[in-house]
């Protein structure tokens, strides 16, 4: 008769196997070379039921909209009261960095990465797809500020070429 | 010869001329001419003083416009609370008046039905973020926005934003409130009514009408008294402007000889234009209504140029009389003397039959008398102490500058009342803590803010600013007591080279404990004057014990925690005592709000925001805020501070924090200070944050615990705010683990331990022994001579997953 502990004991080795195999998988997919399906669009991204956040995000996108439009003062309102509805959602603060980066504010740009960053997380909405943008826009906004970001910039680019290929994000796609 | 004879022959005739004449004659006629002269040479310079007057007020600023302040729009949108946010209320305070029938709407008029509302809003005029005015229907869902659609094309609007509501303004020291307006801007039916009323032969006039003259002399003399004024508009506009209201000789020939000028020098638009501001019609409370613009938005709450027939008659038909006539006071006077007006006009021919049998037919609709926004005056000072950095008092009274704030008005009006009605209610309950004196009554002051981004949604920053104009929330330092407790906690959770001092299943220890330090030994104690011995830590906070915290700030060092709390905001002067860390510094509540604010936006520091933007009197953009942030702790930490602080509301000493049935996530803590001298609660939600300090100013007891003072202050206004529910959640990072924990050691359970209870950690820091094992190591347990390894391969392993 084996007791528990052998049980346990006897498991221990496969599940430790079956772990590494599956923590290295995931770990190359994240970290060394995986390629995001899709970047996130912001109007693809679901409020989950939530008027609010609902509000928020469509508030968001016609920000980007008018960024597309090159209405940047009527873009950078639309954000601002998309953040007064709803001051924790983070794509507002990623569209906010886009905006920043492209109207030459780098610093300001990092800042609203900062805030992005911390919601997304905070969500546990930092997909790859996500990510993605962070680190494409991080290395803009350094690039930008004389500060390196080439690394970051280089990085977004393998990761999506199509997207990052030429640097930069543009609101239309990101909206 | 000839020439000599000639002579001879003309002197005769001379002399007998001037025998004709007086003897007085010659000196008489040379003081006259030399009086003359001398009279005409005075006339002059006084001319040209009197020029030298108006050029200088025509071409130098005209008017003081006082700067006016706004709070943060409303904004509407499907799925708001359209009670929880007083929809109606909000229309009313910003003039909308509602009307029945849905016919056509005005801009600022609006249908209240069953399950729907229609609403013209009014167009809001803004450098950056202008929004027209539009015609839009509201459906209602029992008490949410269902949707918002624009009319008449259906299409949909996602978020709807009402123009900001003014929450005060910095006057000059005559208290004139005035809105420019461009002659482009007035329609020209109020130009017609006002010129039919006080002088309908401007266009044609030089500055005095000799016939307005001697009909006002005429019909004066038939009436024994002063009925009717023979003054041009022109005169009626100098004597605002330069003259004292005197009825002399002196000042009326000023007037006519300054009219005079003002018509030889300026167009007629001009003076009309300078006329239409300037024009005093009436009062609001302390402050004097000065030109169409302002009396357009007190009297209709709308723009000038939105003004019927009707309206515009009825402000042309107060200039007269203006408090006199006001229709506030008497309605049914005022709408009389319209319909004179509208009369007049009709026979000058200004309008015609339709317009003005329609004219004659409209109801009076006046905007609602807005409340004084005395409520805001501690956030207005606030306001004025920044901008005063950059300008000065005489630009912010005269400029006529608009401060877009932060203000959330709801949250200010609700935070007004909880203080106010939560201080009167404790000395009620306890007599003791009423004073005859109101200068020296038992204080309060409330500060709201948006964690995310450090906006100031409200500022209470006393009971009562007549009495007192100090903003406890910003100008006051006050020690802390036990509010300053997390950043010792902090301190010790934070992960420094390598793994922190305590995690959430570790134990402190509350034993008798004695610190040297220069003043002689330091000896904390328990606020129930007992000790508890070994408690786990989040007990330690929960029920705020101060030999365990003492015990830890040293164990975790001063320094340390002066450099979190430096960290989180906190800028006042922090000494390096043992005290410090239950609370003996003195900071201020707007300190200790950002600084909680830190840990609801999970560690990253919003920079303090009252201002929005800032716009001239011509409608530039002089600045625009600027959010700022940096993270300045790892958002694992903050949200184990954030768990700790949701014990303290759910099972410490904030428990009350649940009584009226809040529903929904709260982290806080209690705060009072040796002796009972001040009273604090800083609590907040993932959404906002907010802080409650009571005490007097002359530091004395006031013998009752903060869960008995502030917190129920506190309370009151989330709840309202809120609507009982607080939207969100705080998340949980993905580097802080949930694990079960033996809770008597703190031991890792595994299974076939008999009690556990979930419990957070930071990657990397779980703890190392096991239940059943008894508190040895993971890998112990398995029979493993390294355990080590396996307990951090399973942290890693867990990390991955």
């Amino acid at each position: 008769m084996k007791g528990k502990p052998a049980r346990r004991a006897a498991l221990t080795g496969p599940l430790v196997v079956v772990s590494l195999v599956l923590a290295s998988s995931l770990g190359c997919a994240t970290r060394i070379g995986y390629r995001p399906a899709e970047p996130v669009r912001i109007s693809e991204v679901s409020p989950a039921g939530d008027a609010v956040r609902r509000a928020s995000l469509r508030l968001c996108v016609e920000g980007l909209r008018a960024d597309e439009d090159g209405r940047s003062a009527r873009a950078r309102s639309q954000y601002e009261r998309a953040i007064q509805i709803d001051p924790t959602n983070p794509w507002v603060y990623l569209s906010l960095a886009r905006h920043e980066v492209e109207s030459g504010e780098p610093d300001r740009a990092l800042e609203y990465l900062q805030q992005a960053d911390s919601l997304l997380r905070a969500e546990g909405a930092l997909s790859p797809e996500v990510e993605l943008h962070l680190i494409g826009l991080r290395g803009a906004a350094l690039q930008a500020g004389g500060r390196g970001g080439g690394g970051d910039l280089e990085r977004a680019a393998q990761l999506s070429p199509e997207v990052w290929g030429d640097g930069r994000l543009t609101a239309s796609e990101l909206r | 010869m000839a020439k000599t004879r000639r002579k001879a022959a003309r002197r005769p005739a001379r002399r007998a001329k001037s025998k004709r004449l007086p003897g007085w004659f010659r000196p008489a006629a040379l003081a006259v001419a030399c009086t003359t002269i001398a009279l005409g040479w005075i006339s002059a310079g006084w001319v040209v003083s009197l020029d030298r007057v108006v050029r200088a007020r025509f071409e130098g600023q005209r008017f003081r416009v006082p700067s006016r302040v706004y709070s943060a729009p409303t904004i509407l949108y499907p799925g708001l609370d359209w009670k929880l946010v007083d929809l109606e209320g909000s229309l009313r305070r910003l003039g909308y008046r509602r009307v029945k029938g849905t016919r056509s709407l005005e801009s600022g008029q609006y249908v209240w039905g069953d399950n729907r509302v229609r609403l013209f809003v009014h167009a809001f005029d803004h450098p950056s973020r202008p929004e027209p005015a539009r015609d839009v229907v509201l459906r209602l869902s029992g008490r949410s926005i269902e949707e918002i659609r624009q009319l008449p094309s259906g299409r949909e609007i996602w978020a709807l934003p009402l123009e900001p509501e003014q929450i005060g303004a910095y006057y000059g020291p005559d208290r004139e409130q005035r809105e420019l307006v461009t002659l482009d801007e007035v329609p020209p039916v109020l130009v017609d009514a006002v010129l039919a009323v006080e002088d309908q032969r401007f266009e044609t006039h030089s500055g005095i009408d000799p016939r307005r003259i001697a009909g006002a002399m005429l019909a004066n003399l038939r009436a024994g008294a002063v009925r009717q004024g023979g003054s041009t508009l022109t005169q009626q506009l100098v004597k605002n402007f330069f003259l004292t209201p005197e009825r002399t000789l002196k000042r009326k020939t000023q007037e006519a000889v300054m009219a005079l000028l003002v018509e030889a020098r300026y167009e007629k638009p001009e003076i009309l234009q300078a006329y239409l501001n300037e024009i005093y019609l009436g009062q609001r409370g302390a402050t004097a209504i000065h030109g169409v613009g302002e009396a357009a938005r007190v009297f209709y709450g709308k723009p000038v140029r939105e003004l019927s027939t009707a309206e515009s008659a009825l402000i042309a038909a107060i200039i007269q009389s203006p408090n006199g006539l006001s229709p506030y006071r008497d309605a049914d006077g005022a709408v009389q003397r319209r319909d004179l007006v509208l009369d007049l006009m009709k026979r000058q021919g200004r309008i015609d039959d339709a317009a003005w049998k329609a004219a004659r037919a409209e109801p009076l609709r006046l905007a609602a008398v807005t409340a004084d926004p005395g409520d805001a005056r501690y956030f207005l000072d606030l306001l004025r102490r920044q901008l005063s950095a950059v300008y000065t008092p005489e630009v912010l009274t005269s400029e006529g500058l608009r401060v877009y704030s932060t203000l959330d008005r709801r949250a200010q009006r609700l935070g007004a009342i909880a203080l106010r009605e939560g201080l009167a209610d404790l000395e009620k309950r306890f007599p003791h803590l009423a004073t005859e004196d109101p200068s020296r009554s038992l204080q309060g002051c409330m500060v709201v803010m948006r964690p995310q981004t450090g906006e100031i949604l409200a500022l209470v920053g006393g009971r009562d600013y007549r009495v007192s104009q100090f903003d406890r929330c910003t100008q006051a330092r006050r020690q802390t007591g036990s509010v300053f407790k997390p950043f010792v906690y902090i301190a010790a959770l934070e992960p420094k080279r390598g793994r922190p001092l305590l995690t959430l299943a570790s134990f402190v220890d509350d034993t008798p404990l004695e610190v040297k330090t220069p003043s002689g030994p330091w000896e904390p104690r328990n606020f129930d004057r007992k000790f508890h011995g070994r408690v786990p830590v989040r007990e330690a906070l929960e029920r705020s014990f101060n030999v365990a915290t003492a015990r830890l700030g040293q164990q975790v060092g001063i320094g340390r925690v002066i450099e979190v709390a430096r960290r989180l905001g906190i800028t006042s002067r922090l000494p390096e005592v043992p005290s410090l860390v239950l609370g003996t510094a003195e900071v201020s509540p707007m300190e200790i709000t950002r600084a909680y604010a830190t840990l609801a936006s999970g560690g990253v520091r919003p920079e303090v925001q009252a201002i929005e933007d800032l716009v001239d009197g011509v409608g530039n953009t002089l600045e625009r805020r600027r959010l700022r942030f940096e993270r300045v702790i790892d958002a694992g930490t903050a949200f184990l501070a954030t768990s700790m602080l949701e014990g303290v509301a759910e099972r410490g000493t904030a428990a009350g924090v649940r009584s009226t049935g809040l529903r929904g996530p709260v982290a806080g803590k209690t705060g009072t200070t040796d002796g009972e001298h001040d009273l604090w609660f800083v609590g907040y939600t993932p959404e906002l944050v907010a802080a409650v300090w009571l005490g007097f100013d002359e530091p004395r007891s006031l013998g009752v615990p903060s869960s008995v003072g502030a917190l129920p202050i506190w309370r009151r206004f989330v709840k309202d705010f809120t609507g009982g529910t607080v939207r969100g959640v705080f998340r949980r990072p993905a580097d802080v683990e949930r694990v079960e924990i033996e809770p008597s050691t703190g031991a890792l359970a595994l299974a076939g331990c008999p009690e556990r209870r979930a419990e957070l950690f930071l990657a990397g820091t779980l703890p190392d022994h096991t239940c059943p094992a008894g508190g040895r190591g993971l890998a112990e347990a398995h029979g493993d001579d390294s355990p080590g390894v396996r307990s951090r391969f399973f942290d890693w392993l867990r990390r991955q997953m």
